[in-house]
């Protein structure tokens, strides 16, 4: 910051030629600062101070002038930090250059008719000083120039000696009105230095308070630098307001998004980890597992989750139940048989299904106890008859038909099923296509007829006629299974 | 009246998207033309029509009640809404809401007052509504308005994607842009010149009929396990309008 002397006093004669990038810089710098203290100022109606305008701008071409008025809206968002001033507390390029992004909240770029009335603002306000001004001010007129705010943007990276250095020999020229030469002015000028350093401070410390929506700080703190601004006719002060100004409308940002906060104090990321732990979600106590952006916790979701926020979610609406039959429509058959059905049926085994067709066969509860009587008698003898004679199954119609009672058929084959449903038996089709029934030996085949085949279920339906003709053909003589209420054990 | 009636044709194909206006005494000499028991007749019919519209709980039109049950009773239309109405109330606790007046279309609502108790029916639109419920918080809560990229970005926190297939609702795009736009639900609005197209959620009638500001700030109150009152804009906004 130190880094130059010439307005301790002496003469400065200027290494090069101040560039017009250089000068559009220092334009920019004050431009910038004008405009955000207007976006800033608390009343509308305050009128820009006409007394000292900064002096430099004026001898810039008009059309320049008017382009960095444009650039320096631009330049809002992309100010260079180099043109920030260093202040003593030394704080990093970076964040001054993103604390003057945050300055336009609302205007990240503006498009050219808004330029223009800005432009049009700064000119109004440095432009009643002198003559020249008015007359560049008459020449004006609106010119919006994007061209050339775009090359002094790209020319930004300048160093900052230089263009301090090329400041000084112009704002040497435009005396300000109003203002003393020599010692007297750099007192006058130390003094508004030491108020700005001042004001800057007590906006530091007093953050919190400023952020207060109750308070008027930060208003009250801009109207003291737009008075001190008053009396700034260097660079050096003039920075020193651009510090304090970028601080300002930081400080403004903040409090505009705490004003905004009010309204949506919701904050949504905690909302919905709260319906996460409503809807009971498991978290795991590892992080990191799956959570490829936005820490989104980790854990398990059961699968009632919604189910459990939607019973609660119904307790806030009116909603009108939904109208269903209750037995659904009339086509449908009763589904109560057709359990019972199925159980009788579930797997009279075999690899193949029988072509036979199904008849129904109704369970009788009263015969429960008696059924399974039965059904373990059959089995006993199966495995009795298995015993003698391992290697050969049993012809099936040899252990069903009793060709003295069809009835009687009808119910071995009940109770055979029984059998062959609980995997006990196995019921194939031999060589000859004929089907054949042997008991299942050990317990992992047992276990395995259950999980791996699939259980195949074959209805069988027999007629009279079917009957005898079976009794016929076979030459089924002797009923293998004999009737329930003798106690004899026959063999095939 | 009966002018207005002239300019209709007889028959199947009348213009239903007309109720003829009537006065009370018209509406009586018209009663008297019809025997009680046809008019109880075509309330019954009414009222099982609503109930089963009610069903998708898709808002119910009025050009199709007349079309599909009022049909030749155009002249005691009046009355037959109105007969229905009660029946709905006494037996059902339910009524009939108009939610679009320049258009007439109706909901149903429950007029009472809401159980403790465990909802026995729990199915997949038990579940729908628990998504719902969190949209129209949301919406409520940042302003009564909100972008579909917050809304999407919102439900992504809740394991809800609007690409993949979720695990309960399926597309779970579809039933909130489509769905719960035709249940009236939320109203979805294209914000224009932008491209690729965005959307603006805002609550839909049935919403607002349904439910109230003031529900869904004690919903997200109970959530997050604070007074409603923590909120102040909101708070003063569901306030409002009660």
């Amino acid at each position: 910051m130190n880094k130059r002397s010439p307005e301790e006093g002496q003469p400065w004669i200027p290494s090069k030629q101040p560039s017009s990038s250089e000068a559009q810089h220092c334009c920019l710098k004050l431009d910038t600062m004008h405009l955000l203290r207007q976006a800033l100022s608390p009343a509308p109606g305050t009128e820009p101070r006409t007394a000292s305008p900064p002096t430099l701008l004026y001898t810039q071409p008009l059309e320049r002038a008017v382009s960095l008025t444009i650039a320096a809206c631009c330049a809002a968002q992309r100010a260079p930090s180099h043109l920030l001033p260093r202040s003593r507390s030394a704080r990093p390029h970076a964040p001054h250059r993103r604390r003057l992004l945050g300055c336009c909240p609302t205007h990240p770029t503006l498009p050219p008719p808004q330029l223009l009335s800005l432009e049009g603002l700064a000119l109004r306000r440095f432009g009643s000083a002198s003559r020249q001004q008015r007359r560049q001010r008459r020449l004006s007129g609106g010119l919006g120039r994007p061209p050339a705010s775009e090359k002094g943007d790209e020319e930004d990276e300048e160093e900052e000696e230089d263009e301090d250095d090329g400041e000084e020999p112009e704002s040497e020229r435009p005396r300000p009105p109003g203002s003393s030469e020599g010692g007297g002015d750099e007192r006058h000028r130390r003094l508004i230095r030491n108020q700005y350093r001042e004001l800057i401070c007590s906006v530091q410390q007093n953050r919190e308070d400023m952020l207060s929506s109750k308070s008027n700080r930060l208003t009250e703190a801009l109207e003291e630098a737009n008075q001190l601004f008053s009396g700034v006719s260097r660079a050096r002060e003039a920075a020193l307001d651009a510090q304090f100004l970028v601080l300002a409308s930081n400080l403004g940002k903040e409090k505009a998004n705490e004003l905004r906060s009010e309204i949506t104090t919701f904050d949504s990321l905690t909302f919905a980890e709260d319906l996460l732990t409503f809807m009971g979600i498991n978290r795991t106590e590892t992080e990191g597992n799956d959570s490829d952006s936005e820490s989104m916790s980790g854990g398990y979701l059961p699968s009632n989750a919604w189910y459990k926020l939607g019973e609660e979610a119904e307790k806030y609406f009116r909603r009108a139940p939904s109208f269903h039959y209750m037995l659904g429509s009339f086509k449908s058959e009763p589904p109560m048989p057709r359990q019972r059905i199925e159980r009788q049926r579930k797997a009279p085994g075999g690899e193949e299904k029988r072509a036979m067709p199904a008849q129904l066969k109704k369970m009788e509860e009263s015969h429960q106890e008696a059924t399974a009587k039965e059904v373990e008698r059959i089995l006993g003898l199966l495995q009795t008859h298995f015993r003698n004679d391992p290697c050969t199954p049993i012809f099936f119609f040899d252990l069903v038909v009793d060709p003295n009672s069809f009835a009687r058929t009808v119910e071995n084959i009940f109770h055979v099923s029984f059998i062959l449903r609980d995997g006990l038996a196995r019921l194939k089709l031999d060589d000859d296509k004929l089907p054949v029934i042997e008991p299942v030996q050990n317990v992992e085949e047992r276990n395995d007829d259950h999980s791996a085949r699939a259980r195949n279920q074959v209805v069988i339906s027999l007629s009279h006629e079917e009957w005898r003709e079976i009794v016929e053909t076979y030459e089924i003589t002797e009923p293998m299974i004999s009737p329930p209420n003798s106690d004899e054990m026959e063999t095939a | 009246m009966r002018a207005e009636r002239s300019g209709l044709r007889e028959g199947d194909d009348e213009d239903f998207s007309v109720v003829p206006t009537q006065s009370p005494s018209q509406v009586q000499r018209n009663l008297e033309s019809r025997s009680q028991e046809e008019i109880n007749r075509k309330v019954t019919e009414l009222v099982q029509f609503l109930l089963v519209k009610d069903q998708k709980k898709i808002p119910i039109k009025r050009v199709d009640i007349l079309k599909k049950v009022i049909r030749e009773y155009k002249d005691v239309y009046s009355e037959i809404v109105n007969r229905a109405g009660r029946t709905l109330q006494q037996v059902f606790g339910l009524q009939m809401v108009e939610i679009d007046t320049k258009h007439h279309i109706y909901i149903l609502t429950s007029t009472l007052p809401r159980v403790e108790g465990e909802n026995l029916k729990q199915d997949i639109q038990t579940a729908k509504l628990g998504l719902l419920i969190v949209i129209l918080s949301f919406i409520f809560m940042k302003g009564n308005s909100a972008k579909d990229s917050a809304v999407w970005e919102f439900l992504r926190r809740l394991r809800v994607h609007p690409g993949e297939k979720h695990e309960v609702f399926g597309d779970v795009k579809k039933l909130v842009m489509e769905e719960f736009v035709r249940q009236k639900y939320l109203e979805i609005t294209p914000i224009p010149l932008t491209d690729p197209p965005e959307f603006n959620f805002q609550w839909g009638p049935r919403a607002a009929k349904e439910t109230s500001k003031k529900d869904i700030l004690s919903f997200v109150a109970k959530m997050q396990k604070k007074e409603p009152s923590f909120w102040i804009s909101q708070y003063n906004e569901a306030k409002a309008n009660t």
